[in-house]
């Protein structure tokens, strides 16, 4: 009998001689076989890749036990280059393109080992073949491609070498439906032409539907495995990660009186005729709607529709071409960025900003500059007024902390933290200043099923006891499905779509620009 | 106006250090003499300070001085030394560098008499004040004007501004520049070439000419352009307060452009190895130097060729050029204002001081022009400077010409 | 007319030469996130060795060997200091650079001496006329072969591997080397392309219409610091846009300096490039061409 392709045995995993990231994980995958890694943030999934392609050097992490044996032989001792020369690829976590090479260069890069020049022009056009949005735009900068196109470069970028083993690290992050169910198709079709896959997905029903096999990982270790069907079947993995028994509920909008009131009460936000163009290219053309006070209003739509490009002009970075948008009385964009925040307008990021060597109370306390009335100078000088207004600084963030559920962790510095506590602290940062509108640029990008839905409570316990308004941007449908309750959906910079979350689930056009085939049979069912 | 202020209250520290030393004397005197001593003075030796650059970028120049001052001493210590003392002879490397120049003086000053060189425009400038304030002798600083504000420095012969008019003179009386005509002044930032400038435009004035100044850096090696500005200008010469290889550049340029003018460099603007360039032609055709030390080939001055004849034998295979007439003279003038101050009994830093500005005759046997004359702080000790032209005959490839003391260095007066 | 044609024609000239070394540091700065103030070194090295070989192996081969040993110079120094930083710290490594270029200047000054050394040059102290305009035959070399030069950079890196393979491990070395390539390699050929950069024009600096070769050409390296910087610290195109543009600067201002001097004093030359350095980056904070996270680092 041949030996497996990939055989991982009892393998550990530090980071920094302390850390322990992976413990005794051993792992098959068969030639031909699509096998799946399922697990949280946090893990040890993206170490179990990069252990196999030997590169957890350059973040400091090395391999204290166990082997790593590819095609029967031990990859200890070997560098990246070697592996990727024996045909094993890694896509990276974040699709991580070059983004100012061009496709074509991109592609080239990704085939660097490959000398002979014919070997490499079959590559390409097996590229092309599968990914034909790749060839026509095969001249142009990568960073100016979609987000599920950069994925597809991504990937096409490893096919370069021709692998026997392609590894994925989170193909479907931060993609629309419609889109993670291609990149599933995609993936699929690479097996087909006798690749075989481990895949590292958050999105588990994507990653059972694609793979042969699958492994769960938690903190570190393999908690579950089995063939796919085995696992969709386990009431642990339904639970945690497909979000079956969860069933989707439309809130109520909540009319109690808030715990801590907002400094001021919340304003209805009126869009109205938006439109913003850079240079030729028009991000959003003509968009309006408005969110009630006290809402949780989301905004959905494929990459690249404009969502990320309206948070933006919400939150005063951006300037609105032509319309307006108002905050009560306020015109938002006839202000300066400094003084949106004014108005009552946080907002947090797609990808967490924090300072990582400072603790959460620290960056919870930028949150509050806005409102420190007093200068550096009585700051510095600890002179009693200023150690007054800290004390109540700290008292609010505290509060906000607790709220959050991570005040345990203000003393924390936040590069320890996981990731969701990380998206909690930056949620925490913007409700520091006390908004009375918050923005919330995908809340639960890169959390399983189960994160998820803690970051929905979260959420919606924020709503009740601040009492604010929320704008959601989020990929995620059965979390914004689930605590939305208006929703505006995007495409091509328009809006195709408004409604409760029961509507646009059923609208057409919702389901052929974003949601895709699955969803609609899921709708249907 | 600095310089004037500057002088003012140097001669009263000057007599207040004076009266110092004489009422009250630094040290005991020992031995059967009756001479007083201070600082690195001894019953049998004499200890000298020199400061230079054997790191640096002029570490080259400096080690042919250091050769040359070390086997100058030698000779004097053989021949009985000074005041029945060895002299002994105490070289530290500043590498160029400020503030390294200053943590050596300061370690070094208890121990010296006198230092006889502090190489280099910005370690000297850090060293003079101090030095002035301790009333310790300081030799070859370099050649600016700014440098003769200072009591206790004894410059080797005429300033860079005197050097300068002289050279303008030179250009009208001997090099057929026409009244009424432009010159160029191409001059380095800083005490050295703004010291040159100053001479430059006070003689262009006096004989009527134009001056088309062009400032320029250490690190300009390409003056196309500047030559170019030259050339559009129809200058008729040119001065050069820079370095060899400005002096190069400028002289190929102008030449390559047709511009068949004189240029005349400052004390340090030529070097022999300069004759293997490009340019060699176009200098052999054009180049002067106007200098306040003779050049190394002067076979009628008895100093030079002493100098030279210290130096063949130290170092047979060592580089030749200014540098050795010029090492060779810093010594001879500290020799003297030790001897004076050994004569008066008061082998002390201030009495070597008060040695040297005595305003008795110093002779250099012709290394230095004759006349030379100390008494008067602020001005330069002698208006006379030596014309050579550049030559492959000359050894080191500077020709003596002649010795001058045109109208306008006559009439150049710092302060004034 | 034909004066201002001259001074442009010297600026553009002597731009390129910059643009040479201003490239150079780009590149080692893309290759390795090294600010290499250690550059100015390897340029005079460069020159250095062939004024010192030319007599006996003859220009051309001097001409080799001293572009091939200031590559050489270049690669050690990456791979025996920048390769074994513990700390990756750009700060760091800009310091370390400045010692090895105390190191290096110490040990050039003392071989040179106060000498001036000549290059041998075959092209000597000639000089080329365009009709009134006289142009040193240096000059008009060392604008072909820096044209020459820039096109053979653009062929490597747009149409070979090996630069295609340098710019994705700029962009991103843990992803490039997820493809294979070496980041030891491609900065090693980065370190290597910036010395024989930087021999060329160490060749240009010191050949008529300069005299030879003497420590000072080091500092002129320093010339090329404020054409790298508008440029943007990362990009080659824009090394050569900002070494023409102070090139060009430093010539006009120089060559009307006696028109400028009433309004901005004497020896403005001199200080021109900074500010045409400083205008440019409050104009355009990242450089010309340079990319904003390049500035960030």
């Amino acid at each position: 009998m041949s030996p497996p392709l990939l055989s991982v045995e009892h393998l550990d995993v530090v980071y920094d001689g302390t850390i322990t990231a992976l413990s005794d994980v051993s792992l098959t995958v068969e030639p031909g076989q699509v096998v799946a890694v399922l697990g949280s943030n946090g893990a040890g999934k993206t170490s179990l890749l990069r252990a196999v392609s030997r590169s957890l050097q350059p973040y400091g992490g090395t391999v204290t036990g166990g082997t790593v044996r590819f095609a029967g032989e031990d990859l200890a001792g070997t560098d990246a280059a070697a592996v990727v020369r024996r045909g094993l690829v890694q896509v990276p976590e974040g699709r991580r393109i070059f983004r100012d090479l061009t496709v074509a260069e991109n592609l080239r890069a990704g085939g660097y080992t490959v000398k002979d020049a014919k070997a490499r022009a079959e590559a390409r056009d097996r590229v092309f073949d599968l990914f034909p949005i790749l060839a026509e735009r095969r001249d142009q900068p990568g960073g100016l491609l979609s987000g599920g196109q950069q994925q597809m470069l991504a990937m096409g970028r490893a096919l370069m070498v021709s692998p026997q083993l392609l590894l994925l690290d989170e193909p479907s992050l931060g993609l629309a439906p419609l889109l993670v169910d291609q990149i599933g198709e995609i993936v699929t079709a690479i097996n087909q032409q006798g690749t075989a896959v481990l895949l590292i997905e958050q999105n588990a029903v994507m990653g059972l539907r694609v793979a042969d096999a699958a492994y769960v990982l938690e903190t570190g270790r393999v908690t579950a495995s089995g063939t796919a069907a085995e696992l969709s079947a386990s009431d642990e993995v339904q639970e945690r990660y497909l979000g079956v028994a969860v069933p989707v509920v439309a809130t109520e909008v909540v009319e109690a009186e808030p715990a801590v009131p907002t400094a001021e009460p919340p304003k209805t936000l009126r869009v109205e005729g938006l439109t913003v163009r850079f240079g030729g290219i028009t991000a959003l053309s003509e968009v309006s709607f408005a969110v009630e006070p006290g809402t949780v209003h989301a905004l959905i739509g494929p990459n690249g529709a404009g969502k990320s490009t309206l948070v933006n002009v919400l939150g005063g970075a951006y300037r609105a071409t032509e319309g307006a948008v108002h905050y009560g009385d306020a015109e938002l964009t006839a202000l300066r960025s400094d003084k949106v925040a004014g108005l009552g307008v946080a907002r947090t990021f797609q990808n967490i900003s924090l300072a990582l060597e400072d603790t959460v109370e620290d960056n919870l306390l930028v949150g509050r500059h806005r409102l420190m009335r007093r200068g550096l100078v009585p700051g510095a000088l600890r002179l009693p007024g200023a150690r007054r207004e800290e004390r109540e600084h700290r008292e609010t963030v505290a509060g906000i902390a607790e709220l959050l559920g991570i005040a345990h962790l203000l003393r924390t510095p936040v590069h320890t933290l996981a990731y969701g506590d990380r998206k909690r602290v930056e949620m925490g940062r913007a409700l520091a200043a006390r908004p009375s509108l918050l923005l919330l640029d995908e809340p639960v990008a890169g959390m399983t099923h189960g994160e998820s839905q803690d970051m929905a409570e979260t959420i919606r316990q924020v709503r009740r006891d601040l009492g604010l308004s929320i704008v959601l941007v989020e990929h995620d449908m059965p979390f914004v499905m689930g605590l939305a309750e208006q929703v505006t959906v995007l495409d091509f910079g328009k809006k195709i779509a408004e409604g409760t979350p029961a509507q646009v689930q059923r609208d057409p056009e919702v389901l052929r620009a974003y949601l895709g085939a699955s969803a609609a049979g899921d709708a249907a069912a | 106006m600095k310089h004037r202020v500057r002088a003012a209250t140097l001669a009263a520290a000057a007599l207040a250090l004076a009266a110092c030393s004489t009422t009250a004397p630094t040290a005991s005197g020992g031995g059967g003499d009756d001479v007083t001593t201070g600082n690195g003075v001894t019953d049998s030796g004499i200890t000298i300070g020199m400061i230079t650059d054997l790191s640096g970028p002029f570490a080259a120049g400096a080690a042919v001085q250091v050769t040359e001052t070390q086997a100058y001493w030698d000779q004097v210590n053989a021949d009985g030394g000074i005041c029945d003392r060895d002299v002994t002879v105490d070289v530290q490397d500043h590498g160029y560098d400020p503030q390294r120049a200053v943590t050596l003086y300061r370690s070094m000053a208890p121990d010296v008499v006198a230092l006889q060189q502090v190489l280099g425009g910005p370690t000297s400038a850090a060293v003079l004040p101090l030095a002035e304030q301790d009333g310790v002798y300081v030799g070859g600083v370099g050649w600016a004007g700014s440098a003769l504000a200072y009591e206790n420095n004894q410059l080797p012969g005429a300033s860079n501004a005197i050097q300068a008019a002289n050279a303008v003179d030179y250009m009208v009386d001997e090099l057929d520049v026409p009244e009424g005509s432009s010159i160029g002044v191409v001059y380095f930032t800083g005490d050295y070439g703004g010291d040159a400038l100053a001479g430059a435009e006070h003689a262009a004035e006096e004989r009527g000419l134009e001056v088309v100044a062009q400032e320029i850096t250490s690190q300009t090696t390409d003056l196309s352009a500047q030559a170019s500005a030259l050339a559009q200008a129809d200058v008729a010469g040119v001065v050069l307060a820079a370095a060899p290889t400005q002096l190069a550049s400028l002289a190929g340029v102008l030449s390559a452009q047709g511009a068949d003018v004189p240029i005349i460099g400052m004390n340090p603007t030529f070097n022999p190895s300069l004759l293997t360039t490009p340019a060699a032609d176009a200098l052999l055709a054009n180049a002067y130097s106007m200098t306040s030390v003779s050049p190394y080939d002067n076979a009628d001055s008895a100093g030079v060729q002493a100098a030279n004849e210290l130096y063949a034998s130290a170092a047979p295979d060592g580089a030749v050029g200014w540098e050795v007439p010029l090492a060779y003279v810093q010594a001879e003038l500290l020799k003297q204002a030790l001897e004076g101050a050994c004569e008066s009994g008061d082998l002390t830093p201030e009495g070597v001081v008060a040695a040297f500005r005595d305003g008795g005759e110093v002779d250099t046997e012709g290394v230095l022009p004759d006349g030379l004359d100390y008494s008067e702080v602020g001005q330069s000790p002698t208006t006379t400077v030596f014309v050579s032209k550049v030559s492959r005959d000359a050894e080191a490839g500077l020709e003596l010409l002649d010795q001058v003391s045109g109208p306008s260095a006559e009439s150049f007066s710092y302060g004034g | 007319m034909s004066y201002f044609l001259e001074q442009v024609l010297n600026g553009l000239s002597y731009g390129l030469v910059l643009s040479l070394i201003a490239a150079g540091f780009a590149i080692v700065f893309t290759s390795t996130g090294v600010l290499n103030f250690a550059h100015g070194s390897i340029v005079l090295l460069g020159a250095y060795l062939v004024a010192v070989l030319h007599d006996t192996i003859g220009f051309w081969p001097a001409v080799l060997v001293g572009l091939l040993g200031a590559a050489v110079v270049g690669v050690l120094i990456n791979m025996l200091l920048v390769r074994h930083l513990a700390d990756p710290n750009p700060g760091t490594a800009a310091i370390l650079m400045l010692g090895v270029d105390i190191v290096l200047l110490t040990e050039l000054t003392r071989r040179i001496g106060n000498q001036v050394l000549t290059l041998g040059a075959p092209w000597g102290a000639s000089v080329v006329r365009l009709g009134d305009v006289t142009l040193p035959t240096g000059r008009v070399l060392a604008a072909g072969v820096t044209v020459v030069a820039f096109a053979g950079l653009w062929y490597l890196f747009s149409r070979t591997d090996l630069g295609v393979g340098m710019r994705a491990a700029a962009a991103d070395g843990p992803t490039a080397s997820l493809m294979g390539i070496r980041l030891s390699r491609t900065a090693a050929t980065g370190w290597a392309l910036a010395g024989i950069l930087a021999a060329v024009a160490g060749i240009f600096l010191t050949s008529f219409p300069a005299p030879g070769v003497a420590p000072t050409v080091a500092l002129s390296a320093f010339a090329a610091i404020p054409a790298w910087v508008l440029g943007g610290f990362d990009s080659v195109p824009g090394a050569v846009v900002g070494g023409l543009l102070i090139g060009l600067t430093s010539a006009l201002v120089t060559g009307y300096e006696a028109e400028l001097e009433p309004f901005l004093g004497a020896g403005f030359g001199e200080v021109a490039p900074y500010v045409v350095m400083i205008v440019v980056l409050l104009v355009r904070p990242s450089g010309l061409m340079g990319s904003k996270e390049a500035v960030r680092v």
